[in-house]
């Protein structure tokens, strides 16, 4: 089948990951027509368009990161909860005074330094993902909860809105989601760090004999995946005026299925950042489409679920029939 | 090799007994009325989906795989349930139904893994949000009540002297898994199919069929979960699902259950939701926000794996040679 395929696009040889990243860029299209087709005027309209680069703004951000664990063979589970930890942090210092920035700037290194923490467990002890990410997603979100006492933190000062405010017609989440894929994806096809995370996840012991520190790579990504979770929790905040304690309650399943619609192959070893973007982009653009439709989110749920099943299925049969 | 990798596994049980020992003594000390005939039972009652599913994921764990779909199965079938009965069906008739309804979500689950080669933690989570979406939108989250409900909730009600039912249901069901796991191949198969599946192919194990009945166990436990809860409550609430497979995974895991597969016992996975549930009761007694409890239960997780974990044992045998 690879020599049909290579025949097919004359010599030019598509990769495993291309092929996947043009399909779900393909379905991407396909589903943003049939917006247009159902909403002429609306779908492609500045304000329906700011709206879907808004609500796919947390996913990108925080998945974009939750990719470079996925591909390195690990699980997060516990950006959810580090994202309203950092909300509430954020929100309890700058009620008490702590200067807006500086708040911000505490809360994201703290979301780095928990995101590292439990990293470095996993690393150092050899420990599943699965179970120390689910450790560390009680334990923020405990954390968040306390905080908040259980409920929202209102009387926030004013000042707060300006990081996630939409200035003119271009909101702030929107440009801080463009700007993290840009540098991830940067980051995941140029650097030599991407490479090792690559090599661990595909193949752990040859990684190690090969001199490349499993412990570095696994501290790393989780830390940047805690310090972007952290950081959605702050814009979120600062766009509410409000810090939640329950925000973000399905973020870690959006990551994963982001990236897995784009073809990360959830045991490690494959994926891109562009690909979870487009996996994001979908989700969003086919919610938008079932509002359309007046479907009720618990019924978009479901779609969601099959939807899934569908692109894990699709990747499997690229990855058959494309070897490279 | 064989007899160590029992012995540990009964070496781990025996700390985990401990730690549940010690933290009954240390809630009893701050509270004498934890240890009641009252509290002890009211927890099993409220706990009793917990124990039964437990039961049926150390098998789907064991063996390599994970059931994320757990709370989603036990809320719509909470709904189905309520449904069936306001339809007029004879409300133990619905039961067998529901559970009948908890087999096909087992061979659905089984199908999407083993046919269609997806991995069991995404197969389910895909499950797990098509059946948790279905019981939100089929009753549009409003929780059903009715007086067609009302014969259920016997269960919850009958008592025999001061036992309610739910004890001798509990214990029916943890020793016919411990038989399972004893005296039948589902237990062995589990541990070969988790340790190695294709080796364990290659023996002659039917690794789908032997997954299909793991998958269909927790199928059904989650169904009649979602009864009991129905029972308890005198409603079915499309939202008491919310939160149960990591709850019963964090139990797994505490009780000894290697998340990648091949090792794992009822008995152990038995005392780790024991001293999940006694943290959590306990707390509650202590008059601890219910808040502090989440961060409890990742402490205790992560310790827990910590202890149970090769290289901290190796860490501190090399600590007590030296």
């Amino acid at each position: 089948m690879s020599n049909q395929a290579s025949a097919l696009n004359r010599g030019i040889k598509f990769t495993a990951d291309g092929v996947q990243n043009l399909t779900i860029f393909c379905i991407f299209l396909m589903a943003c027509v049939v917006g247009f087709i159902l909403e002429p005027k609306l779908f492609f309209s500045p304000s329906n368009v700011t709206s879907i680069l808004v609500s796919a703004s947390s996913v990108i951000i925080v998945a974009s990161a939750v990719t470079l664990v996925l591909i390195s063979g690990n699980l997060n589970l516990s950006v959810g909860g580090t994202g309203a930890m950092g909300a509430v942090l954020f929100g309890l210092m700058t009620r008490a005074g702590v200067p807006i920035v500086l708040a911000a700037l505490l809360a994201v290194v703290l979301g780095l330094l928990a995101g590292m923490l439990c990293g470095f467990i996993i690393a150092q002890f050899k420990l599943p993902s699965f179970i120390v990410s689910l450790a560390f997603r009680y334990i923020t979100r405990g954390i968040a909860l306390v905080g908040a006492g259980g409920a929202v933190i209102f009387g926030l000062p004013a000042g707060i809105s300006k990081i996630g405010m939409t200035i003119g017609s271009i909101p702030l989440p929107a440009v801080y989601a463009i700007a993290v894929v840009l540098v991830f994806v940067w980051i995941q096809n140029k650097t030599v760090f991407a490479s090792t995370a690559y090599a661990v996840g595909a193949n752990e012991p040859a990684a190690h004999l090969s001199g490349i520190s499993n412990r570095k790579v696994v501290m790393s990504v989780f830390a940047m995946s805690g310090m972007l979770a952290a950081f959605v929790g702050v814009v979120i905040t600062s766009r509410f005026t409000a810090a939640d304690s329950g925000i973000l309650s399905t973020l870690d399943n959006d990551c994963i299925i982001a990236a897995v619609l784009g073809g990360t192959d959830i045991n490690g070893g494959r994926g891109t950042v562009f690909g979870m973007l487009m996996g994001a982009l979908f989700i969003v653009v086919l919610t938008n489409i079932m509002n359309m439709l007046g479907m009720t989110t618990y019924t978009q749920d479901m779609v969601k679920g099959v939807v899934l099943i569908g692109a894990i299925l699709l990747n499997n049969i690229i990855r058959k029939h494309v070897r490279i | 090799m064989r007899n160590n990798k029992l012995s540990r596994s009964t070496q781990k049980n025996l700390v985990l007994f401990v730690i549940l020992l010690v933290l009954c003594a240390f809630f009893y000390s701050q509270n004498n009325r934890f240890i009641t005939v009252y509290n002890l039972t009211n927890m099993v009652r409220q706990s009793l989906p917990n124990f039964i599913l437990g039961c049926g994921m150390t098998f789907v764990i064991a063996s390599g795989a994970i059931d994320l779909s757990v709370g989603g199965t036990m809320a719509l079938s909470a709904m189905l349930y309520g449904y069936l009965c306001i339809w007029g069906i004879n409300p133990w008739l619905a039961v067998v139904i529901v559970a009948g309804f908890g087999v096909v979500v087992g061979i659905f689950n089984t199908v999407i893994m083993e046919k269609l080669q997806i991995p069991a933690i995404m197969a389910t989570l895909a499950t797990w949000i098509i059946t948790a979406g279905m019981a939100m939108s089929v009753c549009k989250a409003i929780p059903i009540t009715g007086p067609e409900l009302k014969p259920i909730t016997v269960l919850n009600s009958i008592k025999f002297g001061k036992i309610p039912l739910a004890l001798p249901i509990c214990i029916v069901v943890i020793a016919v898994f411990l038989f399972l796991e004893k005296k039948t191949i589902l237990g062995k198969y589990a541990i070969a199919i988790g340790g190695n599946d294709a080796a364990a192919h290659f023996s002659g194990i039917n690794v789908t069929k032997m997954r299909a009945c793991f998958f269909v166990l927790t199928g059904v436990l989650a169904g009649l979960s979602g009864v009991w809860q129905v029972a308890r409550l005198g409603s079915a609430d499309p939202t008491i699902g919310t939160g149960m497979e990591f709850k019963v995974v964090a139990a797994c895991i505490l009780g000894g259950v290697n998340i990648k597969g091949g090792e794992g016992t009822v008995s152990g996975v038995m005392i780790g939701t024991a001293i999940l549930i006694v943290l959590t009761n306990g707390m509650q007694m202590m008059d601890i926000g219910s808040f502090y409890q989440d961060i409890a239960t990742g402490l205790v997780l992560l310790a827990s794996v910590l202890i149970n974990s090769d290289s901290v044992g190796e860490l501190m045998g090399k600590k007590a040679a030296a």
